[in-house]
């Protein structure tokens, strides 16, 4: 799910930064740190929207003279939650399941959590097949899951997904065209 | 006698009877347990009966008595047939109340007697007692320890209970009891057979004899009737077997058969319980099920029996607090819970999770099963993948998938295994000091990196293997020899672009061609990449630098705009400073390293000039000067300057073929730089902004210099040193400037005009006085010879020292030349002094003979004791000595800015010319040197 929060983060910035141009720098540098990454609590931070306030810069007294700047900005957050359905891109499928990309996010489909009328079949591409083979997930296939595990680190989420459920698995073969 | 046997007839039968064990259990207490208490004070109540129990000091006491060692119990039956032998005998009885031999305590047996002498008469005539030996009287308060027996649990093998081989070809192997006889010490086990066909065949036909048996163990396998029959094994299919009920195969007559596994009979002996196999070990085991089973039974339902089989075994079921169980037995049977805490008995009390059932239920451990549902984290604790962390998958009765994140496999564990794991957690990945993905140097000059901690084990990526054949070794922690840290470490991709630590790469060859993953770790060309669509191994991938490609620019440069734009220009930059190539080698020493990996990971390129403070040591004039080492350990030594800091500097040494760092003060350079924070002052960002900024601060100055000017500014950084590290000069440059002009007046006066304009905004940077500002700005006082301290304590001179000079008091008036008193001068006879007084129109000097010493090849006036000679001598004699800079001088000849006479202090010396600052006015002049001369002070 999307959210539009507020976060607030330090920035340090060198003294040849010091200038016209430094509030410039400051969200550059910000967006820098800050876009990509992802946190337990906010999840993945997608863009910074807005410098809401930024504070005077506070030399720092290690002795490199760098000041320190607090700055409290917009920005879109992409956190899954359990429970969640979701639109992934599947990126490889291995005999234990299949792993999916939505965004940022990587989210795997143990074969447990797979129909059971599905099976794996590397005869060619890895893929799941169903047994009257009119469906086939494979490589870059769109499919939709549902959340059901979610393992957060400090820097990266990674979540266990299902699509044996109702209205969840593939939803276009990827190879076609686009959803 | 017959009545007696009658009543323990009698009594037997009333044993029998009594099948109810609560009425037996309430006799036995009438019977034994009644005199006491009516011994006792009567109503008690529970814990103070206890008490009461215990021995006192009235209480008969315990001795222990020294016997044969595995003579105990004999002794103790000696001695009661000694008591009846004593009762028929009609003779009074032994006065010791019981005895009691334990079979723990080997070589002693209890008595329990009122005196040790009565201990001693009944022990009379005992052959297996040690009547030598003292007997020991035991204190009361471990009378009860002594006798109390411990009840050891005994572990019984039982049908079904899991038992492990302890001889033959099975050693070790796990088997099931199938059937026990605990009266011919037999039982009857399931196991997966090693059978060595060949060997049986051979003893069939009788070649065997003399053949030695196979070393090789055969294989675990299920039988094959298929092998037994190429191999023309008798074989006597479905023979009815008492023992198991059941009709078994018999194979070459010997070997039973059901289903596959070797159905051995064995002594009880040869087996011992196994404590908690594993479940890999029962899958192995389960095997038969899985091949012999009904056609749609798929492995998980072989592990469901499995589980079944083992789900018999409750005795280790531990629940913690907090663990999510559901309940399997019983009324409630398929309600979930968390468990609230666990009573002493072993009871587990259950916070059941459902709306309408609000208190806490209590539950024995058997009626629980740990319960985990799909998608929760949890951590394994116990077996083989013990401390991984994962989430479940899947779960079958007992058994839970579990998919594993670190590595992303999946594997099968029982859940009374699992724990309940935070989302967020940092999972158990570390060994010792190591963590997962760290770079750890191995044996010998291999290193690796950890891409799997298991319980005391790590495995590691070593830099032999290649993407295709990754070698990945188990180690253990005393194996990793030290962490490597690849930070500063670089290596250069197939278009020699510099791949860092971090770095975005592309990997152009073999099986993960078109991969794409982050630099973790770098190794002499090596490359640990993180890569997130590579499954194997948690998507480390180990590979040369040269197969891959670095992914657009490096992190530096992604910044983009203004930033980017600054520091591509940077990257630009060729190498500034003659000793570049030097640096690049020792880049990793010290503050650079900081400095570099703080100014946001900056390129590794030469420091850019536009960096300001951390680049500026890039182009140290120091580096690559040739010098000698005054002081400290390498005192004498001449080398290279190949790195400079702030406060000391790499000096390759021409004696020796090694490179040493030596403290900036003890080399024979003056100190540069002294604080980085005179530097990064706040006005400093425009100077460093533009290159191009510092210049035109220096314009000003040039029109007195005119074209003599432009040699000198040639290098920037010491003038910019030289002018705010009011501290010190650097000489770095030799005295190779000369100027156009040698009219000193003409310098002089070309600085009091300059200078405030030149400056006016720069101010503060050093002293009050303007005039220091000239000072700084002299291409004399930049690239001179002696380090002042002017700037800063402009006014401090002529406070104390240089107020009065001694000597310079008068001298006649009538006398024209240079030999003032206080003048420092050199006689023709070599010997230095001062001046002391002038005689009417010069005609004679007095001068006061000091001793000199040489320094830096010139010999120098040091003291002059009180009660030194003094000499007059005539004008010829007599020259004057060039004084050195920071000395005191005295000015001889009358010039432009100062008089003769004016005293001051030689701050530098710039070939012909002396910046002098004059004592008087405080003013900083530049005077020819053949103006001055040196002062004596005292």
């Amino acid at each position: 799910m999307f959210f539009h929060v507020n976060l607030e983060r330090n920035i340090t910035l060198e003294p040849r930064h010091f200038g016209a141009r430094m509030k410039a720098v400051l969200e550059e540098k910000l967006r820098h740190e800050v876009e990509g990454t992802c946190s337990g609590r906010y999840g993945f931070i997608v863009m910074v929207t807005r410098l809401a306030e930024v504070s005077e810069g506070v030399v720092t007294d290690d002795g490199t003279a760098r000041a320190k700047f607090h700055i409290k900005y917009d920005c879109v957050v992409f956190r899954p939650f359990k429970g969640e359905v979701m639109d992934a891109v599947v990126t490889q499928v291995n005999k234990f399941g299949f792993f999916a990309e939505a965004g940022p996010l990587q989210l795997f489909v143990s074969n447990a959590l797979i129909t059971e009328d599905m099976q794996f079949d590397s005869s060619g591409e890895n893929c799941y097949v169903s047994d009257d083979q009119q469906i086939r997930i494979q490589r870059d296939a769109s499919v939709r899951v549902r959340i059901v595990g979610m393992r957060i680190d400090a820097n990266d989420i990674f979540c266990i997904a299902t699509i044996k459920d109702d209205y969840l698995g593939l939803i276009d073969f990827g190879s076609g065209g686009g959803i | 006698m017959d009545t007696r046997l009658h009543a323990r007839m009698e009594n037997q039968g009333q044993f029998e009877r009594m099948e109810n064990e609560e009425e037996l259990e309430r006799m036995i207490k009438e019977r034994y347990a009644a005199p006491r208490y009516e011994a006792g004070t009567g109503q008690l109540d529970a814990n103070v009966d206890q008490q009461a129990l215990h021995p006192t000091v009235r209480d008969p006491k315990l001795w222990l008595v020294t016997v044969k060692l595995g003579k105990e119990r004999e002794t103790v039956v000696c001695l009661m047939q000694k008591t009846i032998n004593l009762a028929k005998q009609g003779k009074p009885p032994m006065q010791i109340l019981s005895c009691i031999a334990q079979d723990h305590l080997k070589g002693y047996i209890y008595v329990e007697a009122e005196r040790e002498d009565h201990v001693r008469k009944a022990l009379q005539g005992m052959r297996h007692v040690y009547h030598g030996k003292p007997v020991r009287l035991v204190p009361i308060n471990e009378m009860v320890d002594s006798i109390s027996v411990t009840t050891k649990e005994v572990s019984v093998v039982k049908v079904d209970s899991w038992v492990r081989m302890r001889t033959g070809v099975y050693k070790g192997d796990l088997a099931q009891v199938v059937d026990v006889n605990y009266a011919d010490n037999q039982c009857t086990v399931k196991l997966v057979p090693r059978i060595d066909y060949q060997h049986l065949a051979d003893k069939e036909s009788g070649k065997a004899k003399g053949k030695t048996k196979s070393q090789v163990r055969p294989p675990a396998r299920l039988f094959a009737e298929a092998e037994a029959k190429r191999l023309n094994l008798s074989f006597e299919r479905g023979r009815y077997d008492r023992s198991l009920g059941a009709s078994v195969d018999v194979l070459c007559s010997t070997t039973k058969l059901l289903d596959g596994y070797h159905m051995k009979t064995c002594s009880l002996a040869t087996v011992k319980l196994a404590d908690a196999p594993t479940l890999d070990e029962l899958q192995k085991f389960a095997i038969g099920d899985d091949e012999d089973g009904e056609k749609g039974g798929n492995s998980s339902g072989a592990l469901a029996a499995l589980s079944k089989a083992v789900g018999t075994r409750k005795t280790d079921l531990k629940f913690m607090p907090g663990d999510q169980v559901i309940i399997v037995e019983g009324d409630l049977r398929n309600l979930e819970g968390v468990v609230e805490r666990i009573d002493p008995d072993g009871r587990v009390v259950v916070n059941p999770s459902h709306k309408e059932l609000n208190e806490l239920l209590t539950f024995k451990s058997e009626q629980l099963r740990k319960h985990f549902k799909t998608g929760s984290t949890v951590r394994v604790l116990h077996g083989k993948h013990e401390g991984v962390v994962g989430m479940v998958v899947k779960v079958e009765r007992d058994v839970a998938h579990i998919f594993s994140t670190v590595s992303n496999e999946e594997f099968q564990v029982f859940m009374h295994d699992l724990a309940d794991s935070e989302e967020t957690t940092q999972r158990i990945d570390t060994i010792g000091e190591y963590a997962l993905h760290d770079l750890a140097m191995l044996e010998g000059s291999e290193v690796g990196c950890i891409i799997r901690v298991e319980k005391d084990v790590a495995f590691v990526m070593t830099n032999a293997g290649t993407p295709d054949r990754p070698e990945i070794r188990p180690v253990k922690l005393h194996e990793l020899k030290k962490k490597l840290l690849s930070r500063n470490i670089s290596a250069q991709d197939a278009h020699m672009d510099t791949i860092d630590q971090g770095s975005m790469v592309r990997i152009i060859d073999g099986k993960y061609k078109d991969t794409t993953g982050t630099v973790e770790h770098i190794f002499k060309g090596t490359l640990w990449i993180r890569a997130r669509h590579v499954q194997e191994h948690g998507g480390i991938v180990c590979i040369r630098a040269r197969n891959c490609v670095a992914h657009g620019g490096n992190k530096g440069s992604q910044i983009g705009g203004g930033l980017a734009a600054q520091m591509m220009g940077a990257h630009g930059m060729p190498p500034k400073s003659p000793g570049h190539a030097l640096l690049q080698s020792s880049y990793t020493s010290g503050l650079r390293g900081d400095l570099m990996s703080q100014s946001l990971q900056a390129p590794r390129a030469a420091p850019p000039r536009a960096f300001g403070g951390p680049g500026r040591r890039g182009q140290d004039p120091l580096i690559g000067q040739t010098k000698k080492v005054r002081a400290g350990v390498y005192k004498g030594y001449i080398g290279r300057i190949v790195d400079v800091t702030d406060t000391s500097v790499r000096l390759e040494l021409q004696a020796q073929a090694r490179t040493v760092t030596v403290n900036r003060e003890h080399l024979d350079v003056p100190q540069v730089a002294p604080s980085r924070d005179s530097f990064l002052a706040p006005r400093a960002t425009s100077m460093y902004d533009a290159p191009g900024s510092r210049t035109p601060a220096h314009y000003p100055m040039t029109p007195a210099h005119g074209g003599g000017m432009t040699p000198m500014h040639g290098g920037m950084t010491p003038a910019r040193e030289a002018a705010w590290n009011p501290t010190a000069t650097p000489a770095h440059i030799q005295d190779n400037w000369e100027p156009t002009s040698t009219a000193g007046t003409g310098w002089g006066a070309g600085n009091v005009g300059y200078t405030p304009g030149g400056y006016g905004d720069s101010s503060a940077l050093a002293g009050p006085t303007p005039n220091a500002y000239g000072v700084g700005a002299t291409p004399g006082a930049a690239y001179g010879q002696t380090p002042g301290g002017y700037g800063q304590t402009p006014g401090g001179y002529e406070a104390d020292e240089y107020v009065a000079p001694p000597a310079a008091a008068s001298w006649p008036e009538d006398y024209k030349g240079r030999f003032l008193p206080g003048v420092v001068v050199r006689l023709t006879s070599g010997a230095q002094g001062y001046i002391t007084s002038v005689a009417p129109a010069g005609s004679s000097f007095k001068v006061k003979i000091g001793t000199s010493r040489p320094r830096d090849g010139v010999e120098v006036l040091e003291t002059v004791p009180k009660s030194a000679p003094e000499e007059t001598v005539t004008e010829q004699e007599l020259e004057i000595v060039r004084p050195g800079k920071k000395t005191s001088v005295i000015i001889v000849t009358d010039s432009g800015d100062a008089s003769r006479g004016d005293t001051g202090e030689l701050i530098t010396i710039d070939g012909v010319d002396g910046v002098v600052r004059l004592s008087s006015t405080n003013d900083v002049v530049l005077l020819d040197m053949s103006c001055l001369a040196r002062r004596w002070v005292e």
